[in-house]
């Protein structure tokens, strides 16, 4: 894989909007990405960044990439996650959905609670924050979750809330995505998007599936399930 | 409330937007586009792709009985080049799906009507990009490029210069009625068809919120 300078990557990042997916395509796939983790933490917060959707590019990449549970890591993460806690919709959209696989329960809830005026009155955010479900199911703070979406979320939360209570109580609901869980995301650094991540969580979850179905799940995406941040989400 | 001759284009209507035909749509073109846009779905829209007879069927019953309203689409910024911003919107999953039925149907009998064979509105109309399944169409190589030059232009040699226009702006001026005009004047479309591709368009229009509106006039001292 080519090489990249830090100072060529920081040009390109701030420089060629056209070229940021692409470099951050690049970056999740290098077999040492936290080496400019502090690169990415600085364009969040030095103001380069004039649109929504770099900032949302960035979070679809670190929730891609493979990140070793570090010190330095877990620093920069915390410094990315509190430079995006800005008023802006996408800020937060951002901030959640990079919260959904580094932050803690508690951490990843206070978010959700603590804006709930904001999420609650936008379709595409509502869906997101109901889409946290798998991190809260079976802990202490489900009961807490649930009742926040109630109060804040209008009918937008409901089809998302159903489908995550399927998939971690029914069979019907795992029969239902079963192709579609099974199948690798292999262009990706875990061959799984951390959407789909998400819902192999519910899965997981679920007493209903049958031992050899849920052994078979995690064979398939035995890469995702040993990534550092990964780890620590599996029951 | 409709039209009293509303149910006699339901029929047509139907064949455009009927279940059977948007869950076509919805498999083949729609659910891996709304996957690839810049803005994530926490469930990659599976929650309506597994319920998808419901969905369809519901569609059709909404838009047969007028009911049909497109919910508020996603807008967000994205950077064009040295800090300008273009708004993109993308609509929701069941809004995109009923654009694109009605979309296709509308091209299918349009592009039947190009002055020119030599007419290609897109990379995937001409056999220079490589459609990979999953992937965005891209252009392809060199070769292939100068082979489409030589179709459309008839010279595939070097030139001292090169102009390159971009006349993506122009689509953000175009007016729907006008626009509604000229499709309708081709005699090719069938006008409900086209009445509802139109109505769906303008549903997502971006305007000014009226806390907007009253701040403005306040600035100008219209009140």
């Amino acid at each position: 894989m080519a090489k990249i300078s830090d100072e060529h990557f920081f040009s390109i990042l701030a420089n060629w909007a056209s070229l940021r997916p692409t470099l951050l395509q690049w970056w999740q796939e290098n077999a040492s990405p936290a080496l400019k983790l502090n690169l990415l933490t600085q364009i969040l917060q030095d103001g380069h960044l004039v649109d929504d959707a770099s900032i949302v590019e960035i979070a679809n990449a670190l929730v891609a990439a493979r990140l070793p549970d570090s010190f330095w890591v877990r620093g920069h993460i915390k410094e990315i996650l509190s430079g995006l806690s800005s008023s802006s919709i996408w800020s937060l959209y951002a901030q959640i959905w990079v919260a959904s696989k580094y932050a803690s329960n508690d951490e990843l809830m206070s978010i959700i609670e603590t804006k709930t005026s904001m999420w609650g009155s936008n379709e595409h955010l509502t869906r997101l924050v109901a889409g946290m479900a798998p991190r809260f199911i079976q802990s202490s703070l489900q009961q807490k979750f649930e009742a926040t979406l109630r109060r804040a979320a209008g009918f937008a939360a409901s089809s998302v809330t159903q489908f995550h209570h399927e998939l971690s109580n029914t069979v019907e609901g795992y029969t239902a995505i079963r192709k579609f869980i099974e199948a690798p995301n292999t262009s990706l650094p875990n061959r799984i998007s951390h959407a789909k991540f998400l819902m192999l969580l519910s899965l997981l979850r679920n007493t209903g599936i049958a031992p050899v179905a849920a052994a078979k799940l995690k064979t398939i995406h035995a890469v995702a399930l040993t990534d550092p941040f990964y780890v620590h989400l599996v029951p | 409330m409709y039209s009293p001759k509303f149910p006699l284009k339901i029929e047509d209507l139907r064949k455009v937007i009927g279940a059977t035909r948007l869950k076509i749509v919805w498999k083949t073109q729609v659910r891996d586009a709304m996957r690839k846009q810049p803005i994530p779905d926490p469930l990659e829209n599976l929650d309506f792709h597994v319920r998808l007879d419901a969905n369809c069927a519901a569609i059709e019953a909404e838009i047969c009985s007028a009911s049909y309203a497109p919910r508020q689409p996603l807008r967000f910024l994205a950077e064009k080049s040295k800090g300008l911003c273009r708004q993109l919107v993308v609509p929701t999953a069941k809004d995109a799906l009923v654009l694109q039925a009605l979309s296709i149907t509308i091209w299918n009998e349009i592009k039947l009507q190009a002055r020119s064979k030599k007419s290609f509105y897109a990379p995937a109309d001409h056999g220079f990009s490589k459609a990979i399944k999953g992937h965005t169409a891209e252009y392809g190589s060199l070769s292939a490029w100068l082979a489409f030059q030589q179709t459309i232009f008839g010279f595939a040699s070097t030139k001292n210069f090169l102009v390159v226009t971009d006349i993506a702006n122009y689509y953000d001026f175009i007016s729907y009625e006008h626009l509604r005009n000229i499709l309708a004047s081709l005699s090719v479309v069938k006008e409900h068809a086209l009445d509802l591709l139109i109505y769906t368009l303008s549903s997502m229009l971006w305007r000014k919120s009226p806390m907007n509106i009253s701040s403005l006039f306040s600035q100008t001292g219209h009140r």
